[in-house]
């Protein structure tokens, strides 16, 4: 069975085209607008990865992790942010950030860290 | 009555002498003549019983002056029939006489009866002159006693209108004999006497004075006495109500020979005068010491009646002249016409509040804000003007306009970034997918119309971001607010006519009427009222509650008041503190964050004001405010220019 992947970006356009992408790679991929849509999404569906943008409407990238982490959640994380400086604040590795990418993003670039982490994981 | 008895009676020099002629006549003469000489007399008179006396010829003169030697005289008449007898008339010190009396040469008359009558004569002419000179003198003495009278009545009258002038001031008053004793006091001493709880001490003014039972070296009375003259000393006396300043005068009393005869005291109690003195110098210090320039001048003219130090400075005045300088001659700019016009309107009770005015000085160019008020001045109606230097104000507020600007300029530029990135992103997606034939290009086409909204929100936020970053230079002219927005609320209903219908959106407009002008710059104030139009929509479009929009422009005092308000679900106060932020939205993909910014930098541009208020789930009123002027006035830079 295809790994799946959880999308959470509110931005349409880039929540779209990476769906379509990672789909033309062969995953199932399931999206989310807000951070509590995909917190609800978590529990009723298995995610392997995810894919987060750290700017979404009702919360940031940090405490939606948090929240996942603290709700059981134990697939590794890809972020997404456009302005990497102010998107975090100390080390995000203990919470399972398995990579930090900087829109606009190279799809090749995707391609590869999503295989490296899913063969990892696997 | 006989002439004896004549003579005896006669009361005048000249009765005597016609009583002597009687008498003579009866002792058989025919002619006499009779000289009689004293300092206050003189008597000349001659008499002949035919009426026709003798001349007065070498022989007579001859004959009297023989007889003057003092003793009798007999001599033939050489040119008539006559022998003549001289006789002097015995007087006193410088009184003499002589009286010659002619007889016919038949006759022969008695010469010691002669001799007698002679003496009579003398007798009675003495008495009478002493008589006289008595008359003289009771005259004269009586003029003495009434002058000593009148004098003695005006002293009278003095006494009455110093005794009435001491016993009525409030000055306490004593007289001291050289020793020191009270002879003398008046009610308000006495008063003071028993306020002090004394006694009256015979023989010490000192206790009297301050409290002493023997005179000082500082005692008034003692150095009057001692021929002081005129003195005058400041003593303090404690009391229950506190410390009380007296102020003592001692004059001495003198004899007419320039003895001091007594000492008078007068003491004046000044305390409250100088408690007056105090306050009115502290007043006065305040006055002059403000960092403010003070100015009263006279409505009108401008005239300046006093100007403290500050404004002695900033005005170049010179102190010299300060009652005649006038505002406008030292400052030109007092004369601007809006200036006149606001000292004018001052004058009719208007007061006059934050008016700025360049003012050049030695220091150079200085901004002052200038308040002012009409008082009333013993009857005369005063403007105070107050000048405050605000140009350091200013300048700091430049400065930190500056440092803002830069802290908004960062902010800006990384949301910048953060926007150009994330709209980048999918462009950048899309044409990598596209560029790749691996994959279906009919699916990824179909996400063109996505990327063309990408696009053009790209657009949309490059011309933001230049309105924002470029200087808002307004134009202003003449406008109507109420009327303009009436127009532009119409055209707006039309724009979103679609969003306004699909959300039942009621969108309200009302106005004041005879509102005042605005000077704003028609186009600029457009943008920004579209910009809040669309916001308080776009608040409703998915509010559950009532949809309702209102505009409305009021009067509020002298400005002109729009407020836009909606019903919607209102700002979060968190939310609320950040609304100007360049780049902060609530409105998700749909905003750049650059609407309020935008908004309010076009307003304040041109001269107004802005302010938002909201209440979660009771709606947001948006307020703009612009300054009005009356429907006449000039055009505001005009006014500056002048």
């Amino acid at each position: 069975m295809n790994p799946t992947i959880l999308v959470v970006e509110d931005e349409q356009a880039m929540r779209l085209l990476l769906r379509e992408f990672l789909e033309i790679l062969g995953y199932t991929v399931i999206v989310a607008e807000q951070g509590q849509e995909a917190i609800g999404i978590c529990r009723t569906t298995p995610v392997d990865l995810a894919f987060l943008d750290m700017n979404l409407p009702d919360m940031n990238g940090m405490e939606l992790m948090n929240r996942l982490r603290g709700s059981g959640a134990v697939f590794p994380f890809v972020v997404l942010s456009a302005n990497l400086r102010e998107s975090f604040t100390g080390d995000v590795t203990p919470l399972g950030v398995r990579e930090i990418l900087e829109k606009p993003v190279d799809l090749d670039v995707i391609e590869t860290v999503v295989k490296k982490i899913l063969s990892a994981a696997a | 009555m006989d002439g004896l008895s004549a003579l005896m009676r006669a009361e005048t020099p000249e009765a005597a002498a016609d009583a002597l002629m009687f008498l003579l006549d009866e002792e058989q003469a025919v002619e006499a003549k009779l000289w009689f000489e004293c300092p206050s007399q003189h008597l000349d008179t001659q008499w002949a019983r035919d009426a026709t006396p003798s001349p007065q010829n070498a022989f007579i003169d001859d004959l009297r002056q023989r007889t003057a030697q003092g003793t009798p005289v007999l001599a033939a008449d050489p040119d008539r029939d006559l022998q003549w007898t001289g006789l002097p008339v015995p007087g006193r010190d410088a009184c003499s006489g002589v009286l010659l009396v002619g007889y016919p040469k038949t006759a022969t008359p008695d010469p010691s009866r002669l001799a007698m009558l002679a003496s009579m004569l003398g007798a009675k002419l003495l008495y009478l002159r002493s008589q006289q000179e008595a008359t003289q003198d009771r005259a004269r003495t009586a003029d003495w006693f009434k002058t000593l009278d009148d004098q003695i009545r005006i002293l009278e009258g003095e006494r009455q209108k110093l005794a009435a002038l001491v016993n009525k001031t409030d000055a306490a008053v004593f007289v001291a004999d050289p020793e020191g004793r009270i002879t003398w006091m008046n009610p308000v001493m006495n008063r003071r006497h028993e306020h002090l709880r004394h006694r009256i001490p015979a023989g010490t003014s000192c206790r009297l004075l301050c409290g002493t039972e023997t005179g000082c070296d500082n005692c008034p009375v003692r150095l009057v006495r001692e021929g002081a003259g005129v003195l005058h000393q400041e003593r303090w006396e404690r009391r229950e109500d506190g410390t009380h300043t007296l102020y003592v005068s001692a004059f001495p009393v003198r004899s007419p020979e320039g003895l001091v005869t007594s000492v008078l005291v007068m003491i004046q109690d000044i305390t409250d005068l100088q408690t007056l003195r105090r306050s009115e110098a502290r007043y006065q210090l305040l006055f002059e010491r403000s960092p403010d320039a003070m100015v009263m001048a006279l409505p009108g003219t401008l005239e300046i009646v006093m100007a403290n130090r500050q404004a002695r400075e900033f005005l170049g005045l010179d102190p010299s002249r300060t009652p005649h300088s006038s505002l406008v001659e030292l400052h030109p700019a007092m004369l601007r016409p809006d200036m006149k016009r606001r000292y004018d309107a001052l004058a009719s009770g208007a007061p006059l509040e934050d008016l700025e005015v360049g003012v050049v000085s030695k220091q150079g160019t200085r901004m002052m804000n200038a308040t002012g008020s009409v008082f009333d001045l013993d009857g005369t109606d005063v403007l105070l003007l107050e000048f405050r230097d605000v140009t350091s104000l200013r300048e700091l507020q430049v400065e930190l306009a500056r440092a803002d600007h830069l802290i908004a300029l960062g902010t800006m530029n990384a949301g910048i970034a953060h926007e150009f990135k994330n709209r980048l992103a999918p462009l950048r997606m899309f044409a990598q997918l596209l560029a790749t034939n691996r994959y279906d290009p009919e699916r990824i086409l179909a996400h063109a119309p996505l990327i063309l909204r990408e696009v053009d929100r790209l657009s949309t936020l490059v011309r933001d971001v230049l309105d924002y970053a470029r200087p808002q230079v307004p134009h202003p002219g003449r406008e109507d607010l109420a009327h303009m927005l009436k127009e532009l609320t119409r055209e707006c209903r039309k724009d979103y006519e679609p969003s306004i219908e699909t959300a039942h959106i009621q969108v309200e407009f009302g106005a004041e009427r005879d509102l005042p002008v605005v000077w704003i710059d028609g186009g600029q104030v457009r943008r920004a009222f579209i910009n809040l139009f669309k916001n308080g929509l776009e608040a409703l479009e998915n509010h559950g509650g009532e949809r309702m929009l209102r505009i409305d422009v009021t009067r509020d005092g002298s400005d002109v008041l729009l407020a836009i308000t909606d019903s919607g679900p209102g700002i979060h106060p968190d939310a609320l503190g950040r609304i100007f932020d360049p780049f902060y939205t609530t409105k998700g993909p749909r905003g750049t964050g650059l609407g309020m910014s935008i908004t309010r930098s076009l307003i304040e541009a041109n001269g107004g004001a802005i302010r938002v208020d909201s209440l979660v789930s009771r709606g947001t009123r948006v307020e703009v405010r612009f300054p009005g002027f009356p429907a006449g006035s000039e055009r505001p830079e005009e006014q500056q220019a002048a």
